[in-house]
């Protein structure tokens, strides 16, 4: 499924976070807007998004609070997800996560 | 380390501290930690039938929804005991997922590798 199309270079200011130079298109097997909602209210309806994906899937998140970046890489640390990118959205930033064991 | 513990000492006399505590809970909950609430002095009215309905700080979420999704992802709430007794409550008042603590309980929760935070 495509879900959003950027021309912008990604940006990606977390470490172990892969690069892409340009990206046109971004694949995801589920999206969730969360708007402008972070902190516990944030990680609680990722948790609840990812229970519904298999091994592998990935989750598309658009999310504005300036926390997010940080939440959810460390939310992806201590779950065994991956945040495999960072793209910038027009009013915030969009973050794709694959799902792991 | 999996066991994080929150004490939390403030309700509707705090309603700006108390939301930001179970917002913390739920972010522990939902990064898989084995997760404690333990409500003392005036925190242990969040534990009383109704009382979170009745609190909603502006800008953050409603205790109530905090509340019922805290426990709904295997959150716990623990109850001062003594808290809860000098404040003339009883049991019938609990809300269903609490349940009435003493001291040795918390102490042996925090000293089984578990981390926390005090509001």
């Amino acid at each position: 499924m495509v879900l959003a199309s950027f021309t912008d270079p990604v940006s990606c200011p977390i470490d172990r976070i892969s690069h892409l130079p340009m990206e046109t298109s971004i694949h995801a097997d589920s999206i969730l807007d969360l708007g402008e909602k972070g902190c516990g209210q944030l990680v609680m309806e990722v948790m609840l998004a990812m229970r519904n994906l298999a091994e592998g899937q990935t989750l598309l998140i658009t999310a504005y609070d300036p926390a997010v970046p940080t939440d959810l890489a460390a939310w992806c640390r201590m779950t065994g997800n991956t945040l495999v990118k960072i793209l910038p959205d027009p009013a915030g930033k969009q973050f794709l996560l694959r799902k792991g064991r | 380390m999996n066991n994080f513990g929150i004490n939390l000492t403030r309700s509707t006399d705090d309603p700006d501290r108390a939301t930001v505590a179970m917002t913390i809970a739920n972010a522990s909950v939902a990064s898989g930690k084995n997760t404690m609430v333990f409500l003392s002095s005036e925190g242990v009215r969040l534990a009383i039938k109704g009382v979170a309905e009745g609190i909603h700080e502006e800008g953050l979420q409603p205790m109530a929804d905090l509340v019922k999704n805290y426990v709904a992802a295997g959150g716990a709430i623990w109850v001062c005991s003594p808290c809860f007794k000098k404040r003339g409550y009883s049991e019938s008042d609990l809300i269903e997922s609490a349940i009435l603590v003493g001291g040795a309980k918390l102490v042996e929760f925090m000293t089984n590798d578990a981390s926390g935070v005090s509001y």
